[in-house]
């Protein structure tokens, strides 16, 4: 008796560590915790401007859909200019919006999107972006051309940008044009410098519409000198990952997409000299510093020109531009000379999700929330040059890599350390770098072309 | 006579060489130990000096470890952007509490695991080995349907569908989602600490437990008023650990917690939180970071200093590294 009494205990307590750990689907809830966007106390920076057209907007939200809610998967905590949009929507149209939040501002966004599909919570929304590209929208969102609520001959959507990433002729993601996610890639540079130097300052070449590769080059050379021992250099990158923006600057990839399928370019002859040209700031003209990160150096004055996305134009980036004493400005990136200015970009699209319970309403609510009318952006920009630059970007055919996504989804090896490798190869041992990395990408555009089929 | 003065001088040679070996070895393990204990300890010392960087030093390449002016602000802003009591209070009452019921649970099932005997036992190890071997992100999911239709063994849903009514309960955004795993011996790197008891317990003369059981105390009573008083140094081991892994665990948390999140959730998007939450009126960004950082270690690191002496002695006894 008393064997199977001490047997039972350890079998209870061993049981206990082992069938807790097990998981099992338990099918839908209705119980919710989703975060409520707060009311009217959510924005204190009078975010919402509820101007004419933005009215417009909410007064095309059917009637029908007063009372239901939006479910929203966002890979960061709200703005309280965000907050202010939203509580303005659910004031106008009678609707509610729920936000759920990656609490580690991305960290966990992917995962937060799987955990949620396999809770069956039934979020309408999502982003991603061209990192994410084809695998999150071909995996768990759904084509939008079909969903009512869209309307996709208005202008203010950002079709430029949309059709980087459309599959198969429909729109998985959208945007607005303007709008304050969006991210294009521009070409900062220290006036104050090229003013002390009297060199022709990129903007003076932009608007003159002499900006492109072999001025810029010319710019970055009269701007690479030594000055009281310290070498200052024409330009430097973001870090060495960030090649690909001389790359897709001159219409070239490592890898493309063409609508409907991907392909790898590692044999093109144009990538590789375009590689070759990249290289040539560091080993032969000696433009560029071979740092990996370029901010503090473009802060402190050893640096002219530097390219990063739009979001060091504004006050609260991490980039503090803001905080130097001399006067910075941007201007598009560079396009090889003959070649159509377009703007490169860091897209970031919303999606509605597979399953998703209130999509017309989704539709309706990103019509508005991604409006920059609603926003009161012209504030946070540090000058009025950056902020003109930014809406020229806005308005300019898009150009997209989606190279990273494709090849950190199926190529086994991790896109910024094959970039860092053949940066840091000599120009005459590129091609067989490049080459050397076949196989992967070969592998990563045949999984790649089998999710957008 | 000569040939004395030979050996003499041979003797003293041959000391001296005995000494300048033994300065040399001397001077070549202090430089190594420097050198190993520069690395390990450079990223804290940059922290250190960051943290209290303002943004002209970040601007001033020349600055490298030392600030010109010790900038304490970065503390006060990174004290108002990590929301910091409220922030630390929550940490204490999920995570820490949550670690101390793991320490209970994980002792018990080891007793279970190091005294008793079943046909089973074996294939229940086996299963207590996999529960260490697999990464956390490989169960997050089962996880996570399991607490937001949380369904007690199945018998909420059976007795909803009985009354019509769906019973299962969303367990997401409590602490019930640290508290439950803990509880039941499958808690947060739960499987390393069942064995380092197993390990302890197996030392434990069997001696006193059957003295215990002669005296008419059952299993329970055997390990409540026998075992546990003897393992308090393998328990003590076990808190340290668990509280600090606990205190450092973010990708669970970030998942589980969309409102009163702990300090390690906060400290992971804190780039985003600065912004947020402080945005231009914040000297420098990267100071503030540094000093979360440094807000965030602090707890851990000053209880660590007090226990030192009792942790790396129980390390010792339980026979298990860092």
């Amino acid at each position: 008796m008393k064997f199977d009494l001490k047997k039972i205990v350890a079998l209870i307590m061993v049981f206990a560590m082992v069938l807790c750990f097990a998981g099992c689907d338990n099918g839908g809830t209705t119980s919710s915790y989703y975060e409520e966007v707060p009311g009217e106390n959510g924005g204190d920076n009078g975010g919402s401007t509820g101007n004419n057209a933005t009215q417009d907007i909410v007064t095309e939200v059917p009637t029908n859909l007063k009372g239901t809610t939006v479910k929203v998967l966002f890979w960061r905590p709200l703005t309280n200019d965000e907050k202010a949009v939203v509580a303005s929507f659910e004031k106008q149209t009678g609707m509610k919006v729920q936000f759920k939040f990656a609490a580690n501002a991305g960290g966990v966004y992917a995962e937060l999107i799987s955990a949620s599909l396999a809770a069956k919570e039934g979020y309408d929304i999502a982003m991603f972006n061209n990192i994410n590209f084809p695998g999150r929208p071909t995996s768990i969102m759904q084509p939008l051309n079909d969903i009512k609520g869209f309307d996709f001959s208005d202008p203010a959507w950002d079709k430029a940008l949309m059709d980087t990433q459309k599959i198969n002729g429909k729109y998985y993601g959208v945007n607005i044009v303007g709008g304050h996610t969006n991210e294009f890639v521009a070409m900062y540079f220290n006036e104050t410098m090229f003013k002390n130097r009297g060199v022709k300052t990129p903007r003076q070449l932009w608007e003159a519409g002499n900006w492109n590769w072999d001025t810029f080059l010319d710019a970055a050379k009269a701007m690479t000198y030594k000055e009281n021992g310290a070498q200052v250099y024409g330009y430097i990158n973001r870090g060495t990952g960030y090649m690909t923006y001389w790359l897709q600057a001159a219409g070239t990839d490592f890898i493309t997409y063409d609508g409907t399928k991907f392909k790898s370019n590692l044999s093109d002859a144009k990538l590789l000299n375009n590689i070759k040209y990249y290289n040539e700031f560091r080993t032969k003209y000696k433009i560029m510093g071979d740092d990996t990160y370029g901010v503090p150096h473009f802060r402190s004055g050893e640096a002219a020109m530097f390219s990063v996305i739009t979001y060091a134009m504004f006050k609260e980036s991490d980039t503090k531009f803001s905080q130097m004493s001399d006067t910075i400005d941007a201007v598009p990136f560079p396009m090889p000379k003959g070649q159509k200015q377009v703007a490169l970009v860091d897209s970031c699209l919303f999606g509605i999700l597979k399953g998703a319970k209130n999509s017309e309403g989704a539709a309706h609510f990103l019509r508005y929330f991604l409006d920059p009318q609603n926003y009161s952006m012209s504030d946070n920009f540090i000058n009025k040059n950056l902020e003109k630059t930014f809406n020229e970007l806005a308005k300019m055919d898009k150009r997209v890599s989606i190279s990273e996504g494709v090849v950190n989804n199926g190529a086994q090896v991790d896109f910024a350390n094959v970039c860092h490798n053949i940066v840091l190869t000599d120009a005459a041992q590129v091609t067989s770098k490049v080459k050397s990395y076949a196989t992967n990408f070969d592998f990563a555009v045949n999984k790649a072309n089998k999710a957008v089929k | 006579m000569k040939g004395l003065t030979l050996k003499k001088n041979l003797k003293s040679n041959y000391e001296y060489k005995k000494v300048a070996s033994k300065v040399a070895v001397s001077l070549f393990r202090y430089a190594m130990l420097i050198a190993v204990g520069f690395t390990v300890l450079s990223p804290l010392f940059q922290i250190i000096s960051n943290s209290l960087k303002n943004q002209s030093d970040f601007m001033n390449t020349s600055v490298s470890w030392i600030p010109t002016t010790f900038f304490y602000q970065n503390y006060i802003d990174a004290f108002h952007v990590m929301d910091y009591l409220k922030t630390f209070l929550n940490t204490v009452s999920i995570m820490v509490l949550s670690a101390f019921l793991e320490v209970a649970a994980c002792g018990v099932a080891a007793y279970g695991f190091a005294r008793f005997k079943f046909p089973e036992r074996k294939i229940l190890y086996a299963l207590l080995l996999i529960t260490i071997l697999v990464p956390v992100r490989m169960t997050f999911l089962a996880q996570y349907v399991n607490f937001r239709n949380f369904d007690f063994f199945g018998i909420t849903s059976i007795i909803g569908d009985l009354i019509g009514k769906d019973l299962t309960i969303n367990l997401i955004n409590t602490p019930f989602t640290f508290y439950l795993p803990s509880i039941f011996g499958v808690g947060y790197q739960s499987g390393l600490f069942i064995m380092i008891y197993i390990q302890f317990l197996k030392g434990i003369p069997k001696e006193l437990e059957e003295a215990a059981w002669i005296d008419g105390a059952g299993p329970i009573g055997t390990f409540v008023r026998i075992i546990v008083p003897s393992s308090s140094v393998a328990i003590l081991t076990v808190t340290i650990l668990s509280i600090i892994w606990h205190w450092n665990e973010y990708y669970l948390t970030a998942l589980y917690f969309n409102e009163n999140q702990p300090l390690a959730v906060v400290l992971s998007g804190i780039m985003e939180l600065i912004k947020l939450r402080g945005g231009d009126a914040i000297n420098s960004h990267t100071g503030v970071a540094m000093a979360s950082c440094m807000l965030f270690i602090l707890p851990v690191l000053i209880m660590y200093l007090i226990l030192q002496k009792k942790f790396i002695k129980s390390i010792d006894s339980v026979g298990i590294v860092g």
